[in-house]
């Protein structure tokens, strides 16, 4: 079968490279950028770092992902769910490249695309969920828990529709691009567009954190054999083991039906509806400001993303680096809670943080902050002045 | 819940075994169904290790055989486990099998910037430093707080409260002392109080700062952590 034509061309390293950093302009975490890095580097080992992607041919990625490479770590062998996340990186990658053209569209089958539809959906699967926030509203997040929740297909990987190859692509009459690839633009949700003094800045972000500063330490579980192992959710009652993917969270009414995310109203304490919130992202913000310093701690960061500007303001920048201090909206999705975010600047560059309020209140001197054990009020009933005799109870 | 505790010294040489609050949380939304009535956030069981896909093929012994009792029949669902609440669960490891590990050997890997994995080694068990073992040094380091909110990002705070009267005399002229100065003290650990704060142990090494305020008795004295600086990811390498 003729190979269709690729419209663009794309080395393997660089169609890596290209991958990672869409990935990081999309603001996935340092850990998912990290995973997809350290399997790519291996494909791209696998493959060769000048081999065009859109000559791939479906034996080599079977290949890779039955090799030693991808199926081994340190002398043993690697856990399912590591194999199934290589699997998916790659596929998510293969995907990706597919969207950019440097693979022709339709030559990848159904299956090599993401269950979430997206084409880092299959890598953010990586990323570890956020159960501690049961938030209702945002990208149908009862549909990406229980997509994500689903078990790893084990599936054989890619492109068994990946027609063959000609060895030589002599009659090949795309064009033989040579300038290298252009960094793709960033996704929607990578970028912070505000407006100040009539002035549109925008910045795209990334998030920081100390692991992407300083590194990161995570305790890792080993078996017999020195491979590492999954956890799993047991049962109270011990009966039942439950693997990753093998639940599903969802909201039940008090009759036990399962309420439609849809369908939720989320209310306050009074039970009265609380408004809900818009999200922010490719509408430019009003900055309110500048703010006195002192506001910052009144509040936690909760996230902390870097900005680097794309589109400068030349007064908003001067503000920052002279030290102010504003406040922005900035909400990713849809919420109900409000957690202000503020834009500030220092010598190391424009900074954007999202913060929650600390509420700490002043104390007096009647405020005395009592130990948690309190007294046993047995003891009210006795003489204060008495002494206990030689078994602890009180003499007459 | 045992309540924290931090040894503090203040700029007068004084220094005492005070409590720390945490800080209160907004209470989470409750949400109802379109009757107006409760709705819960429930987990729920869809499968468990006997009927996962892996489980599965191991049984039948090939997709083929999978795909044929998949069609005769329901063996991805227990019947009696589907839907179930999976009410609190404790978490465990499993070998390659999927059955729990009695026991496991933990070990600690250590990962650079870009997230590479650069080696592994025994876990250490590193405790809490907020009380240490010789009494605390002011380390005598201000920033003003005007600085420090735009160097440091705080993702930690505790409030620091007094248990007595003296405790009350002791904080409230730390609060004045930095409220006068509008600044905020370096709080740490070591000869010279300016190393890393352990709130608990094992915990990420933060930077501990002090911020005070009075208003007549009243006062209020924060220490927030910090985990790590504002800077850019290039800046950092």
């Amino acid at each position: 079968m003729q190979r269709a034509m690729t419209m663009k061309t794309i080395t393997a390293s660089a169609g890596a490279a290209a991958y990672l950093a869409h990935l990081g302009a999309a603001g996935k975490r340092p850990s998912t950028l990290a995973t997809a890095k350290r399997t790519l580097a291996l494909l791209v080992a696998h493959l060769g770092a000048d081999r065009e992607v859109g000559e791939v041919q479906v034996a080599e990625v079977e290949g890779f992902l039955a090799g030693e490479a991808a199926t081994r770590q340190r002398g043993g062998l690697r856990a399912d769910s590591s194999l199934a996340q290589i699997r998916r990186i790659v596929r998510a990658a293969f995907t990706w490249w597919q969207e950019q053209g440097y693979v022709v569209r339709g030559m990848l089958p159904p299956d090599a695309e993401p269950a979430h539809g997206k084409a880092d959906g299959a890598v953010a699967a990586c990323e570890p969920e956020e159960q501690a926030e049961q938030e209702p509203y945002g990208t149908d997040r009862a549909a990406d828990i229980l997509s994500a929740a689903s078990p790893a297909p084990a599936a054989p990987a890619l492109p068994a529709a990946l027609p063959a190859a000609p060895p030589a692509p002599a009659a090949a009459p795309h064009a033989a691009s040579a300038a290298p690839p252009t960094p793709p633009e960033p996704t929607r949700g990578a970028w912070l567009e505000v407006t100040y003094q009539g002035q549109l800045a925008r910045f795209s972000r990334i998030e920081i954190d100390r692991a992407r500063l300083h590194g990161s330490r995570k305790l890792v579980a080993l078996d017999g054999e020195g491979r590492e192992c999954a956890t799993a959710q047991l049962t109270r009652d011990g009966r039942h083991v439950l693997p990753a993917g093998t639940t599903a969270d969802l909201y039940l009414g008090e009759d036990g039906d399962a309420v439609e995310r849809r369908d939720l109203t989320a209310v306050g304490p009074d039970g009265t509806p609380l408004p809900v919130l818009e999200p922010t992202l490719g509408v430019p913000q009003e900055i309110e400001g500048p703010l006195p310093a002192h506001i910052l701690l009144e509040y936690l960061a909760t996230r902390v993303h870097a900005l680097r500007a794309e589109a400068p303001a030349p007064g908003l920048m001067a503000a920052l680096r002279g030290g102010a201090i504003f406040r922005v909206q900035f909400r990713p999705r849809r919420t109900v809670v409000e957690t202000p975010a503020f834009l500030l600047g220092s010598e190391a560059g424009v900074f954007l943080v999202q913060a929650e309020p600390c509420r700490f209140d002043f104390v007096g001197p009647e405020q005395a902050m009592l130990p948690d054990d309190s007294a046993d009020e047995d003891e009210d009933d006795l003489d204060p002045f008495a002494f206990p005799d030689s078994f602890g109870g009180m003499e007459p | 819940m045992t309540q924290r505790r931090i040894w503090l010294a203040d700029h007068r040489g004084r220094n005492a075994v005070v409590p720390l609050m945490p800080r209160r949380r907004a209470a989470l939304p409750q949400y109802r169904d379109v009757a107006g009535r409760p709705a819960r956030f429930c987990r729920c069981i869809k499968a468990t290790a006997e009927t996962t896909l892996d489980a599965l093929l191991h049984r039948h012994g090939n997709a083929d055989a999978l795909a044929r009792a998949l069609l005769a029949g329901d063996p991805e669902l227990d019947m009696e486990l589907a839907g179930r609440e999976a009410g609190p669960c404790d978490r465990v490891y499993v070998g390659s099998d999927g059955s729990p590990l009695y026991s496991a050997r933990i070990m600690e890997a250590v990962f650079d910037r870009d997230g590479c994995e650069v080696g592994r080694r025994p876990p250490e068990v590193v405790p809490a430093n907020l009380i240490p073992d010789t009494p605390p040094v002011w380390s005598g380091k201000l920033l003003p707080c005007r600085d420090a909110v735009r160097r440091f990002a705080f993702t930690r705070a505790y409030q620091v409260r007094h248990a007595n009267a003296l405790e009350h005399d002791f904080l409230h002229g730390v609060a004045a002392y930095l409220e006068q100065l509008d600044s905020m003290v370096l709080v740490g650990s070591g000869p010279r109080g300016t190393g890393p704060l352990l709130p608990e142990r094992n915990a990420l090494p933060m930077k501990g700062f002090l911020a005070g305020q009075t208003r007549g008795a009243a006062y209020r004295l924060v220490l927030y952590l910090a985990p790590f600086e504002l800077r850019a990811p290039e800046a950092a390498a």
